[in-house]
């Protein structure tokens, strides 16, 4: 098992090249001149030649990306034209935020998705059926920026029940020690309840744009998977066997139809890590979604080259994550080879 | 008869509605089975025999119009039970054996567990008692090492292993009547007698009736006392094993017989018979294999007959090769 | 031998072209909202074609009337420099379509032939071009077009480029895989042996034969085009103010929100949702009619 899952790890590697260079070149066919840019406006011909210098950008291509790469190693992201902070410092202060709310989003999705699935996969062709197709694809159709914006307007100006939808916490509620990063979980954790009720309240509107849009691909998979585990031959021996229904539901009908689900969960974090820089933007979230628009309306470029590499390396990681989930529902990947 | 046959189906029809218009896949098939007899269903790929068994077995899904006088197992009338009752009934006084073993067991749940599952439902076994029976099971049907390979895998067996645990799995729960369904197809020669000689010894052991759905007929000679043969979801002609093989009276029997020199070939192989199952989408003849048959004469164009020869053997033909005695 | 006998002859089968109008005919009927999508994709097509013609006002036509809640003059309302919504959201069809099949556009062709040709050498081009693959999916896709767009700057045929790589990979994905299973089937094989040239077989004999199954592949992928072309320019990529086009028009309408002017940003964004629910409902009832098994 240990090894399997370092041999995953390697497997990783070359996407991780993949995407450094990935980044490396789209950091380095930037219109204009980076030199000029760093110089500042009042820069002459020297300092731009002196900058240049001071940047490397002057060595061969060949010669900047093992500069760049060494500095990636080091942690080295280069700061932040906005902030002045190094750009790591900046995405790791920020990462925590953007955690929460796509954990909080996943959690809704599942919770909403994988059941109604079941139920139309259940029944197919009835009402429920119905209802599922009809929801999934209108949950595909809405982009999360428009659902937040509705939501927005429907539950705070209108109902006036949700709280105002800016950033993690309003002003007034003192903020917990952070041990996690999590500003419910830290809240709890130092007692302090009606903070914790608080944050939670400010996630529920973003959390619920950002989960509709991965509602959609959950729920319809949930629905193909368990159709084709039911329609499967060990579910016609199940019930030839006499077992009861709830048996041949669960323990080998949802078992098993459970697995693909758990294979596309890297997509549905491709979805919400992209979602989630329109939701960061729209709720005024202070996460590494929010920090990227700025950096990309501001031409701030090691900030945007930095959050492009962490989500890059996150989504890899999180990939991993998903394959090792896979490795321990899945007996026979957990064997294979 | 003396003793009620322990399976009873009269006049089953059984049609699929799909995108293309109804499939008219089984129609008035009537057949009886005595306890501890073992009859053989044979006809080519997608002549109704494996629908046959699944309606009997109430498995056959919502797309399904099944309908018949009559189905009886032991007594227990299957047409009007409920699906609660149908339950209780499945796995305990009937069950069934699939062609392709390894997809017919649940890939991720060790095989000795989903024995035990059987075990728990129809005979109450729990905890260590079930798992004692379970690898009992696993051991009466010659599983080496049951004790480790109740833990296994179906992935981890080959397709053969597959097969014996599929049959402590169906006998597990004692049942009367079993449906082998293509039990050997895709296993090797070798493999396929060990696998008939197990069915028929565990079946005799308990006295269960036996319902062997095959292409084979030289394999089926050999194991059943008696024969249906079906074509286009109908049963043309049943009697004994002896009635069917050397006095067959249908053409298509005839014909079946002609092109397997005894102890030849499978259906599929036989190139001897013109044409091909008809298209049960459309409206068919009363007679589905007229557009096929040597003998075909206008009177086949009336409703078919159902003739019986003798005591066991009757057949559905206006022109049958020998006229009864 | 049967000649003589009094027994109907057995129906010839249906053609081709009737298999496929009972397979339109059971889409429609079997999903009424295929019917539906159609007709509603038909008036986005009149809209894009001719949005400036039929529009009531002119997109940039500004009034002192800002603001201004739907009546029956401006049955969408009138945005902050007293432009008409209802013309803004009908003329913004054309950039959006726009965007969204020129980008599609580009990653079909580009998909089909990359895709065609590893399926079809296999060997190092396979190697190479799933390493691009690779490479491409290992980012979360929207930010990967994110930084294409920062990079390659800020224009509206950057984003078509970026929205067209990160498409990529699907439709080199789905080509190498249908043509990697035909390629030693017979018809291939011998028109290999017939002297064909690798060029010609895969135009001629391959692409021929998997065009079908893209094209669902096309109509599920405009509407995810679409979205994300519009959340590019939702967050000020791309194309610019005061071009009429549903994403900016959502994030200028975002502002007014809270003084409870929802008109603005309402009716764009729900134009929006529209036409990706009506691209998604036609890529499923194509897919239907195609493959009625592969439904889910």
């Amino acid at each position: 098992m240990i090894a399997m899952i370092a041999k995953r790890f390697a497997s990783a590697i070359p996407s991780l090249i993949g995407v450094i260079i990935v980044t490396f070149v789209i950091s380095h066919t930037l219109p204009g001149d980076p030199a000029a840019y760093f110089a500042g406006p009042s820069a002459t011909a020297e300092s731009i030649a002196e900058t240049r210098a001071r940047l490397g950008l002057d060595q061969p291509l060949p010669i900047q990306f093992l500069t760049y790469v060494g500095d990636l190693v080091q942690g080295d992201m280069g700061r932040s034209f906005n902030s002045g902070q190094p750009v790591l410092t900046d995405l790791a202060r920020r990462l925590p935020a953007s955690f929460e709310l796509t954990l909080y989003a996943l959690v809704f999705a599942i919770v909403v998705a994988v059941p109604l699935g079941l139920w139309a996969a259940v029944n197919p062709g009835s009402w429920i059926d119905h209802l599922c197709r009809g929801t999934v694809t209108a949950a595909a159709a809405f982009p999360s920026f428009f659902t937040a914006l509705v939501l927005i307007f429907v539950f705070y100006y209108k109902l006036g029940w949700a709280p105002s939808p800016i950033g993690r916490l309003a002003i007034y509620f003192p903020i917990p020690p952070s041990v996690t990063g999590f500003l419910t979980i830290d809240a709890v954790l130092a007692g302090d309840l009606a903070t914790a009720r608080a944050a939670l309240g400010q996630l529920i509107l973003p959390a619920i744009s950002l989960g509709l849009f991965a509602l959609a691909p959950l729920a319809r998979m949930t629905r193909a998977s368990m159709i084709g585990v039911l329609g499967s031959d060990f579910i016609t021996t199940a019930r030839a066997e006499g077992l009861p229904r709830r048996t041949v539901l669960w323990t080998y009908g949802f078992r098993n139809a459970l697995l693909p689900v758990v294979n596309i969960l890297g997509m549905i974090f491709s979805f919400l890590l992209g979602a989630n820089v329109l939701i960061e933007q729209v709720f005024g979230w202070p996460g590494i979604g929010s920090y990227a628009v700025e950096a990309v309306l501001t031409s701030d470029y090691a900030a945007i080259q930095g959050f492009v590499v962490m989500m890059a390396v996150l989504y890899i990681l999180l990939n991993l994550g998903v394959d090792i989930l896979n490795m321990i529902v899945d007996p026979r990947v957990r064997y294979d080879d | 008869m003396t003793t009620p046959p322990l399976l009873d189906v009269r006049n089953l029809t059984v049609d699929f509605a799909t995108r293309d218009g109804t499939v008219h896949a089984v129609e008035n098939v009537s057949f009886q089975l005595a306890r501890g007899e073992t009859m053989g269903l044979v006809g080519e790929s997608g002549s109704g025999k494996s629908v046959s068994a699944f309606a009997v077995m109430r498995l056959l899904g919502k797309s399904a119009n099944v309908r018949a006088e009559r189905i009886d197992v032991g007594g227990h009338d299957l047409l009007t039970a409920s699906e609660a009752a149908v339950d209780a009934l499945r796995g305990k006084r009937m069950t069934i054996i699939f062609q392709n073993a390894r997809s017919a067991l649940n890939p991720i749940r060790p095989i000795g567990q989903q024995i035990v599952d059987v075990l728990r439902t129809h005979r109450g076994m729990i905890g260590k008692d079930a798992r004692k029976a379970a690898v009992a099971a696993l051991a009466e049907v010659r599983i080496p090492d049951p004790e480790r390979r109740y833990h296994a895998y179906p992935f981890e067996l080959s397709g053969g292993m597959c097969q014996r645990v599929m049959i402590a799995l169906a006998f597990a729960s004692e049942p009367e009547l079993l449906i082998a369904d293509e039990p050997t197809t895709g296993l090797d020669v070798t493999t396929q007698a060990v696998i008939m000689d197990l069915i028929r010894e565990k079946s005799s052991q308990r006295r269960m009736s036996t319902i062997l759905i095959t292409h084979d007929l030289t394999l089926a000679a050999e194991y059943c006392d008696r024969f249906a043969v079906m074509h286009a979801g109908h049963i043309v002609e049943q009697g004994t094993t002896s009635d069917i093989f050397e006095r067959a009276a249908h053409p298509y029997t005839g014909l079946l017989m002609q092109a397997t020199p005894h102890g030849a070939s499978r259906l599929e192989d036989l190139a001897a018979i013109p044409g091909t199952l008809p298209d049960l989408r459309r409206d068919l003849p009363p007679c589905r294999f007229v557009h096929r048959c040597p003998r075909a004469a206008p009177v086949c164009a009336a409703a078919l007959p159902r003739r019986a020869l003798d005591a066991s053997h009757e057949v559905s033909c206006h022109m049958p090769w020998k006229e009864s005695a | 031998m049967t000649e003589q006998i009094n027994v109907p002859p057995l129906p010839s089968e249906p053609s081709r072209l009737v298999n496929f109008w009972r397979g339109l005919v059971y889409a429609m009927r079997s999903n009424p909202l295929t019917a539906f999508a159609m007709v509603l994709f038909l008036l986005f097509v009149i809209a894009a074609l001719f949005g400036e013609a039929i529009a009531p006002y002119g997109p940039l036509t500004t009034s002192s009337n800002t603001l201004q809640p739907p009546s029956w003059a401006h049955p969408f309302g009138t945005d902050q420099l007293g432009r008409d919504v209802l013309s803004r959201t009908i003329v913004a069809a054309r950039v959006d379509f726009g965007i969204a099949l020129a980008a599609v556009g580009i990653s079909f062709v580009l998909g089909l032939w990359l895709g065609a040709a590893a399926g079809y050498f296999g060997g190092w081009t396979d190697r190479i071009v799933g390493r691009m693959v690779d490479t491409i999916m290992a980012f979360p896709l929207f930010v990967l077009a994110m930084g294409i767009v920062a990079a390659l700057g800020n224009t509206v045929w950057n984003i078509v480029y970026a929205t067209a790589i990160i498409n990529l990979p699907f439709y080199i994905r789905f080509a190498r895989a249908e043509v990697n299973s035909r390629r030693d089937a017979g018809f291939v094989e011998a028109a290999r042996l017939s002297g064909n040239s690798a060029a010609r077989i895969l135009s001629v004999h391959l692409i021929p034969n998997i065009l079908p199954p893209m094209m669902v592949q096309v109509s599920l992928n405009l509407g995810w085009a679409i979205l994300n072309a519009a959340g590019l320019s939702f967050i000020g990529l791309g194309v610019r103010p005061p071009t009429p086009e549903w994403g900016i028009m959502v994030s200028e309408g975002a502002n007014y929100i809270f003084s409870g002017e929802w008109w603005v940003f309402f009716f764009p964004g729900f134009a929006l949702v529209l036409a990706v629910f009506c691209f998604n409902l036609l890529g499923d009832g194509l897919r239907d009619m195609i493959d009625p098994k592969g439904r889910t």
